[in-house]
């Protein structure tokens, strides 16, 4: 009988961070200016040295590879949790609506804030709440017992709503004169504040926090809500608390990175194929192949193009599109029956 | 039999689903030993009398007691140490292997954190081999037949080491073969002590195997008692409202055979 054992789990995720870690080097080496290898190690390895290279490496790029692997994760890990949560393969932040939600309170707070004496610091508090606020909604809409069409359908009216929603306010204040505006709807990481970062990084923690001691519950749950609390688990509570943890996550990428899409859908997925459904693997591992899925898009985003840069939100949704209506068309039979 | 301790305990209990009224007053008691059959028409309110004793639904009036307490007084985990449930049937939205949903009824004896020991492996192997689904052990259950996820099921319970099973239709989905071995199963389950409440529309099968029978009819107990007390023609068309006609096996047990309406 094959079960997951502590040290497989272990070595899962030994091979996971040294993917991290590689998509780190490929990360900080590729641009513009391509580095090598060579240069971007001795780079990390001895900060205090002056240089273009060094100079590149540590002010440009690492901040932005920094911040690439921490939305990553953060997408990922929340896909995993409305996954579970709601008993839905398909389900993901983006998908859902709450990303849009999230976008639609970072907006508020630029567009309105400054004439309520608001600072950028508030982007993130806001797009969690916004995140937070569309989940309940979601609940609220569609109930507890929602059909997998349902909370689709749901997610896509909430899309709409926030797009506009976001589109309204940066008109009246304004905002839509540069590419902001066009940069949350599609997802970049191209505005790289160090503020933000350490905001995203305490969500990401405080998330994963959360939800790696209830992951064990995760999986009873994925049987049902009934089941699970048939066999011990207090459902409302780990619901709560992973709602809350997942909104956390969706608000901390989206106040930074806007509305970058599917990476909770075809990360989480990709993990199952590879490592199976057990969520005391899974959360941990799609925090970490999220983020350097991320970091990967982010750099080709960086270098494909030249001296111009793609919205790394378009690259996702770009392979995201077709993941999404394979998994629609593989599952349809099983969870769109009666 | 159902003379050991009263260890599961209805007291007037009624209950409901938003406005709708299900149970009205069932007063029902389960006895250590003791296999006791619930039977009825559809919707008279067997599952939701599972649902109230597993705590999932509360009671809008009455009471439950476990094991001598009420059941407001055991923590989730506890119950679930002393309660499983087979339910009827399970849509898994994930592909998990067979072993590790066998597993999962362990869950109610971790540790909040962790994995499960290697005595947690012995126990659902236990469980599997049991039920007779040891070759099903690596296979993803979104692959399995309505009659092979029962069985699962019914080992995640056995996993879960219970002193109270309560099944809810257990062998709907099984063969002829399936369902003796599944009531005999449960037989010897019930001979060191545990107890066992099941749902059946095998009313044959349910005088075979059950101690007692209880008959729910529109959300109240019409009848309990001995299979001979209990599936007689008129008890029988008060709750079915169809005609029976009870013949006696050369053993002794009871075939309940239905007659169709004159003119058919």
């Amino acid at each position: 009988m094959k079960v997951l054992t502590a040290r497989h789990a272990a070595g899962v995720l030994a091979v996971l961070a040294l993917a991290v870690a590689a998509s780190v080097i490929v990360g900080l080496a590729a641009g513009p200016s391509s580095l090598s290898v060579r240069e971007v190690v001795s780079a990390l390895l001895a900060p205090e040295t002056q240089g273009a290279a060094a100079d590149i490496v540590l002010r440009v790029r690492l901040p932005r590879v920094v911040l690439s692997l921490l939305v990553g994760a953060s997408l990922a890990v929340a896909g995993v949790l409305f996954q579970a949560l709601l008993r839905n393969p398909l389900a993901d932040p983006f998908v859902l609506g709450v990303s849009g939600g999230a976008a639609l309170g970072g907006i508020a707070v630029l567009s309105l804030g400054p004439a309520v004496g608001l600072s950028h610091a508030a982007v993130a508090p806001a797009a969690f709440a916004g995140a937070l606020a569309t989940t309940l909604l979601l609940g609220l809409v569609s109930g507890s017992r929602a059909s997998p069409t349902s909370l689709l359908l749901t997610g896509v009216v909430f899309n709409a709503f926030a797009s506009a929603g976001i589109v309204f306010l940066a008109s009246f204040a304004g905002l839509n004169e540069g590419a902001g505006v066009f940069l949350w709807l599609i997802g970049s990481l191209s505005n790289v504040r160090a503020d933000v970062t350490g905001w995203v990084a305490l969500f990401l923690f405080a998330g994963l926090a959360c939800a790696l001691p209830l992951a064990r519950n995760l999986n009873l749950m994925t049987l049902g809500e009934e089941t699970a609390q048939q066999l011990g688990v207090d459902v409302v509570r780990v619901q709560r608390v992973l709602l809350v943890a997942a909104s956390l996550m969706v608000g901390a990428a989206v106040s930074v990175a806007g509305l970058v899409g599917f990476v909770g859908l075809i990360i989480p997925h990709l993990l199952r194929l590879l490592i199976g459904p057990d969520h005391r693997l899974l959360v941990p591992s799609a925090a970490l192949a999220g983020g350097a899925f991320l970091l990967l898009c982010d750099t080709a985003a960086r270098s494909l193009l030249g001296g111009r840069e793609l919205p790394v939100g378009a690259l996702t949704s770009l392979a995201g599109g077709p993941v999404f209506l394979w998994l629609l068309r593989r599952h349809q039979q099983r969870i769109f029956a009666p | 039999m159902s003379g050991g301790p009263v260890v599961l305990a209805f007291q007037s209990v009624s209950a409901a689903a938003g406005s709708r009224e299900i149970l009205r007053g069932v007063t029902l008691s389960l006895h250590a030993g003791e296999v006791l059959t619930l039977a009825g028409p559809n919707g008279a309110g067997k599952t939701t009398l599972f649902r109230v004793a597993s705590r999932v639904l509360r009671p809008s009036a009455g009471s439950v007691s476990l094991l001598g307490r009420p059941l407001d007084a055991f923590s989730r985990r506890e119950l679930a140490r002393v309660l499983a449930v087979v339910p009827q049937d399970a849509s898994i939205a994930f592909p998990f292997r067979v072993g590790e949903v066998v597993l999962m009824g362990r869950s109610p004896h971790l540790g909040p954190l962790g994995f499960e020991t290697p005595a947690d492996l012995v126990r659902a192997r236990e469980a599997m081999a049991r039920v007779g689904i040891e070759a099903l052990a690596d296979r993803s259950v979104l692959e399995l037949s309505g009659g092979e996820r029962q069985l699962v099921l019914l080992a995640r319970a056995l996993a879960q080491d219970p002193r109270v099973l309560l099944l809810d239709e257990p062998t709907a989905h099984l063969d002829l073969r399936h369902r003796v071995s599944v009531a005999a199963l449960v037989r010897e389950l019930v001979r060191d002590g545990r107890s066992a409440l099941v749902v059946s529309h095998d009313l044959g099968l349910a005088a075979r195997s059950g101690d007692r029978i209880a008959l729910l009819r529109r959300g109240e107990l019409h009848a309990v008692g001995t299979p001979r007390e209990v599936l007689t023609p008129a008890h029988l068309r008060a709750t079915f409202e169809v005609e029976t006609e009870i013949l006696t096996a050369a053993d002794g047990a009871l075939h309940v055979v239905p007659k169709l309406p004159s003119g058919c």
